[in-house]
């Protein structure tokens, strides 16, 4: 059999990708995975600007991720000036990063993933057809934006989140409000369980290296060594020994390893990491949807994210008993005041990683002595994934080839989603071209 | 709760040089003293969270950037319902992603789960430079004190028209 399979994607703004992939005789002869899109240069964004500038400029890198990115950059500054924030700025940074998740993981299932296991092309048919599913994802996905707004005052680009702390910190009837947000998503998560247990993924096995950060006490979102088995953890600090980015000639964005191998990030790397410390609730969950680690199948990310959904909002609810005990014998800060502490600069480097909804996000500055910015480096998470991708289709397509076209495509489309990549998108409309 | 009350929210981003003229213009208009039924967004980049932005107001203003203007002129219309049902024989509106989700593809999901679509107004600006980068180009920012009259404007001209 020969063939020669192009899917080229053409898109608008953002993610651009391309698949090429040569078959000859049953063997492929060329595949790559190629992304277009113009590399954006961000962190030159950050040269010459304060550090204190970082967070809110960094924040609209992605307009699903930005308290992931808030987050990161807020840490990478703590880290280079020397601040350690409180337990409770802590805790309500952990339910943002949670909130968060489920924005995006709730998106992503319902409306990417969901046309899918219909056969539908896009979620404005299926919402046609089946308006009852994706309202209920719309209500999640509201919920998860009302926390959002409650805590920090929008629902992406957050305002209130600060390096030192958060410029308002929250009245205990915003707490109040927030776990009554959380109760009531409990029985729209419960039916999101459910209808993903009536629905399979393909089954498609390849073990790859999963890279997470890990915390023994917890299911690591916000702080955590870094993670990946058979390797010794590591401080973040030393993320460059974890992983190397490389660039390649038919890609604008870098490929990621760590060692030899390509990585895999986000949902299905952190339960394969650190399933033993996620609540009970989402192992019931993980239990039903058939999802118990070490999975080496990609797919299941999807199923992942639902664990994880099911994880952040039982998590959250333990955080805010937490903070609730906190605030009831003393204010949320130590000196009663609203605001952060006064921020002295000094010279010095910084790093910050946490889990956004995709994977491991990693922000690193370097500031001279007046706090002005000299170095940045900024490693997202779909980076991380696109080798491993590439390697997944390599090893995918043989066992595919026999399927009529328009599986073969749809295939490739829904193993490239199950990454839930910022390309996600392009894979709605691959061009798929057979010359034989 | 929103019923009555006028909606104007900015979108674009701020990274991306004149692609956030719209955040600009609600900037500005943050600092003005508007009428109590309006309220002023810095949407971002919002996605399908738009809906929830819209959810409840009567009447929105989308103000952004607009690509491939002709003349460096202030572009200004209304949806009309006229629009959205072309859109139902438009397979481009079925581009519904999570980054990539654009005005018209919120509209399509709104229309195809039965939702109500407030009266939508337009206001595009120009953009002359969208590529990496803070800050917008000199022929956009000429363009941002035009942009926050007509917002301006607008808001009073609803009052009237809304029985305020």
């Amino acid at each position: 059999m020969s063939h020669d399979i192009n899917i080229h994607h053409i898109t608008r703004v953002e993610g651009h990708g391309n698949i090429v992939l040569n078959i000859k005789e049953g063997r492929i002869e060329e595949l790559r995975l190629e992304i277009v899109e113009s590399p954006r240069f961000f962190e030159v964004m950050l040269l010459g600007r304060n550090i204190l500038e970082a967070p809110p400029i960094t924040s609209r890198i992605c307009g699903i991720c930005a308290i992931s990115h808030t987050a990161a950059s807020i840490k990478a500054c703590e880290d280079a000036l020397g601040i350690t924030p409180s337990e409770n700025v802590v805790l309500l940074r952990k339910i943002l990063l949670h909130a968060e998740l489920l924005q995006s993981h709730i998106l992503h299932i319902y409306l990417l993933v969901a046309p899918d296991l219909f056969g539908e092309g896009s979620v404005i048919p299926l919402a046609a057809s089946h308006p009852d599913i994706i309202k209920r994802g719309l209500r999640l996905k509201k919920a998860a934006n009302d926390i959002c707004r409650v805590l920090v005052g929008r629902h992406i680009h957050p305002i209130g989140m600060v390096v030192g702390g958060f410029t308002k910190p929250p009245a205990v009837k915003d707490l109040a409000e927030v776990r009554r947000i959380l109760e009531g998503m409990i029985p729209d998560m419960e039916e999101t369980v459910r209808f993903f247990e009536e629905h399979s993924m393909p089954e498609f096995n390849r073990p790859t290296k999963y890279c997470s950060i890990r915390d023994d006490k917890e299911y690591a979102l916000y702080d955590g060594l870094l993670y990946a088995k058979d390797n010794p953890p590591l401080e973040v600090q030393r993320y460059k020994e974890f992983i190397a980015e490389n660039v390649v000639s038919y890609s604008t964005a870098k490929q990621v390893r760590s060692g030899d191998s390509s990585i895999m990030v986000g949902a299905l790397a952190r339960l394969n990491n650190n399933y033993a410390s996620i609540s009970e609730e989402a192992k019931k969950a993980a239990e039903r949807l058939g999802l118990v680690p070490p999975c080496t199948n990609p797919f299941m990310n999807n199923i992942g994210q639902v664990i994880e959904c099911v994880h952040s909002i039982y998590d959250s609810l333990k955080i805010l008993d937490i903070l609730d005990a906190n605030l009831s014998s003393a204010p949320f800060n130590k000196d009663g005041k609203g605001g952060v502490p006064p921020i002295e600069p000094r010279e010095g480097k910084g790093v910050g990683v946490v889990e956004a909804p995709r994977g491991s996000l990693y922000h690193e500055y370097g500031i001279d002595d007046k706090g002005v910015i000299r170095s940045a480096n900024c490693i997202i998470p779909t980076a991380q994934n696109l080798l491993n991708i590439e390697k997944d289709i390599e090893a995918m397509v043989p066992s595919i080839l026999q399927l009529p076209r328009k599986d073969i495509e749809r295939r490739l489309e829904m193993l490239v989603r199950a990454y839930d990549p910022c390309i996600s998108c392009s894979t709605h409309f691959l061009e798929v071209k057979f010359i034989e | 709760m929103s019923e009555g009350r006028l909606l104007i929210v900015g979108l674009g981003n701020p990274l991306m040089g004149d692609d956030g003229a719209g955040i600009e213009v609600v900037n500005e208009l943050q600092e003005l003293a508007l009428p109590e039924y309006v309220d002023v967004i810095d949407g971002g980049t919002p996605g399908v969270g738009l809906i929830d932005m819209m959810s409840g107001y009567s009447r929105v203003i989308v103000v952004d950037a607009v690509m491939g203007a002709c003349h460096p002129e202030l572009v200004s219309g209304s949806l009309g319902k006229e629009i959205l049902k072309q859109f139902q024989d438009d397979r481009e509106g079925d581009n519904c992603s999570l980054h990539e989700t654009e005005l018209t593809s919120v509209l399509r999901l709104m229309q195809a789960l039965g939702m109500s679509i407030p009266e939508i107004t337009i206001v595009g600006i120009p953009a002359f430079n969208i590529a990496p980068g803070i800050g917008l180009s000199e022929e956009c920012m000429k363009l941002i004190p035009q942009a926050v009259e007509l917002n301006r404007d607008s808001a009073y001209l609803f009052g009237e028209t809304s029985n305020k």
